[in-house]
C-alpha cells in the first residue's frame, strides 16, 4: 500500500499492507506498463493489522497476472442522477452491503451526479460532461488543502517576480498538504510531470477538458498552471524554463499568484491579448478528490 | 433641452472611455515595443562598443519594472548577462544611484540566477 502511484523498490511512501478481508472501492486505475493497473482505493473498513485507516485513500499495485483481485461482472457506472433521487447505490455506497467486498473480489462504483453549468461563475470553467472526475475536481476546488495552499502562496508573493516562480508554487504546494513535502526541480515547466508523482492530473491531458480549457481563465479553482516559455536556463541543461502559478479564484490583483500576483494569467494580460505571449498553458494540475 | 444635456453627458462620457483605453493600450504598447527591442538586443554578441546600448537598456528595464510585475525583460536578458557579466556589472553600476540601488539589486539578481538555476 502506497501513498502514491510510485511502486519503486527505493521510493518511501509504503504505508502499509492490505490484509484479507479489508473492505474497499477502487477510485481509479491508472494503466501502467506490462499490462498492470496502478488502483487508487478508498478503504472503507479494515481487517487485521492493516496499518492503514478507514476513509483515507491508498495507491495498490495490480499486475496483470495477479488473481488477488477480481472485478466483477457490475457495470463500471451506475445510473445517473442526483442524491435526492431514489438510486440505488448512489451517496450510500459504503454503509450499503450490497456494495461492498472482500479482498477477494473489489465492487467499482462509480458516483454519477448531473453537473449543471453555473451561469453566474465568473469564470468560464463549466464542467460539460457528468462524471466522477467533474466531482472530483469541485472537491479540489473548494478543499481547505487548497484554501490553505492559496492564503500561504497570498501571505509570500512579492511586488515583482523574483524568479522564484517554482520554488514559491511548491513551497505553497506543501504548506497546503497537496505534496507531502517540498522537493527539488529547477525549471517550472517541469512541474507538468512532476506533480504527477503526488497525485495530480494534467486536464490538458483528458477530454472534455483539453478542448475546453484553452486559457488560464477557463481552468477551475486552485489548478496548478504549467506554461512553456521558450525562454532557456541552460545552466541546468533546460531550454525551456517556463511559468507556473495557482489560481487563486480571488477576484482583482491576487486572482493568480506565484512569487508575485496578477488579475490575470501570464497569458492573459492586456498586453499578450494584443500583442501575442511567448508563455504557452501545456498543463492544468489539479489533484482528484 | 434635457435630451440635448443628456447627448452632451453621454458623448463626454464615451470620449473619457476612450481616453482611458487610448492610455492603457499605449502603455501596453509601449512595454510590448522595450521587450522586443531587449529581446533582440539579448541576441547580440557584446562588445565595450555596445556599453551605451546597455546601459540603455538597463535603464529601460528599472522602467518596465511598475509596468510588467512578471519582470518578462529581464529574464529574456538573463542568458546575455551570464555571457557578459563584466560588461553588464559594469553598466549596472554606472546606471546606480541611491533610489534605485535595491531595484537594481533584485533585477541584477534574477539577471545572474534565472539562467543559471532556473526558477525552482
Amino acid at each position: 500500500m502506497r501513498s502514491t502511484p510510485d511502486f519503486g523498490r527505493r521510493d518511501r511512501n509504503k504505508v502499509g499492507v492490505i490484509t484479507k478481508g479489508t473492505k474497499f472501492n477502487v477510485l481509479r486505475s491508472i494503466p501502467m506498463s506490462g499490462g498492470a493497473e496502478a488502483l487508487q482505493i478508498h478503504v472503507t473498513g479494515l481487517s487485521g493489522n492493516a496499518h492503514l485507516q478507514v476513509s483515507e485513500t491508498y495507491w495498490v499495485y495490480k499486475s496483470k497476472k495477479s488473481d488477488f483481485i477480481k472485478v466483477d461482472n457490475r457495470p463500471r457506472e451506475t445510473q445517473a442522477g442526483s442524491t435526492d433521487l431514489p438510486c440505488d447505490g448512489c451517496g450510500e455506497v459504503q454503509s450499503s452491503s450490497a456494495n461492498q467486498r472482500d479482498i477477494g473480489e473489489v465492487t467499482t462504483t462509480i458516483i454519477r451526479q448531473e453537473n449543471q453549468p453555473d451561469e453566474n461563475a465568473e469564470d468560464t470553467y463549466a464542467p460539460r460532461t457528468p462524471g466522477n472526475l467533474d466531482q472530483q475536481i469541485r472537491n479540489y476546488s473548494n478543499s481547505s488543502k487548497v484554501e490553505t495552499t492559496i492564503n500561504f502562496a497570498l501571505r509570500r508573493k512579492r511586488a515583482r517576480s523574483v524568479g522564484r516562480c517554482y520554488r514559491y508554487v511548491k513551497d505553497a504546494l506543501a504548506a497546503g498538504k497537496l505534496i507531502p513535502s517540498w522537493y527539488s526541480g529547477v525549471a517550472a515547466r517541469t512541474g507538468k510531470e512532476a506533480l504527477k508523482r503526488y497525485g495530480f492530473i494534467n486536464l490538458l491531458d483528458t477530454e472534455p477538458y483539453k478542448s475546453d480549457i484553452k486559457k488560464p481563465s477557463q481552468a477551475p479553482k486552485g489548478a496548478v498552471l504549467v506554461y512553456s516559455s521558450g525562454v532557456p536556463c541552460k545552466g541546468t541543461r533546460i531550454p525551456d524554463c517556463g511559468h507556473i502559478e495557482i489560481k487563486t479564484g480571488r477576484a482583482g490583483s491576487n486572482a493568480y499568484v506565484s512569487d508575485y500576483s496578477y488579475p490575470t494569467g501570464i497569458n492573459e494580460t492586456p498586453r499578450a491579448v494584443r500583442f501575442g505571449s511567448r508563455y504557452r498553458l501545456i498543463g492544468v494540475m489539479i489533484k482528484p478528490m | 433641452m434635457k435630451f440635448l444635456l443628456l447627448v452632451i453627458i453621454f458623448t463626454t462620457l464615451n470620449a473619457h472611455a476612450a481616453d482611458e483605453k487610448t492610455v492603457l493600450s499605449s502603455s501596453d504598447a509601449t512595454v510590448h515595443a522595450s521587450i522586443t527591442e531587449i529581446e533582440a538586443f539579448s541576441k547580440k554578441k557584446l562588445t565595450k562598443k555596445d556599453l551605451p546600448e546597455l546601459k540603455k537598456n538597463l535603464s529601460t528595464l528599472l522602467k518596465l519594472d511598475d509596468l510588467d510585475p512578471s519582470r518578462e525583460a529581464v529574464i529574456i536578458l538573463s542568458e546575455s548577462y551570464n555571457k557578459n557579466k563584466a560588461l553588464y556589472d559594469k553598466a549596472l553600476k554606472s546606471i546606480e544611484n541611491n533610489k534605485n540601488k535595491s531595484q537594481l539589486k533584485e533585477i541584477k539578481n534574477l539577471l545572474k540566477s534565472h539562467y543559471s538555476k532556473g526558477n525552482g
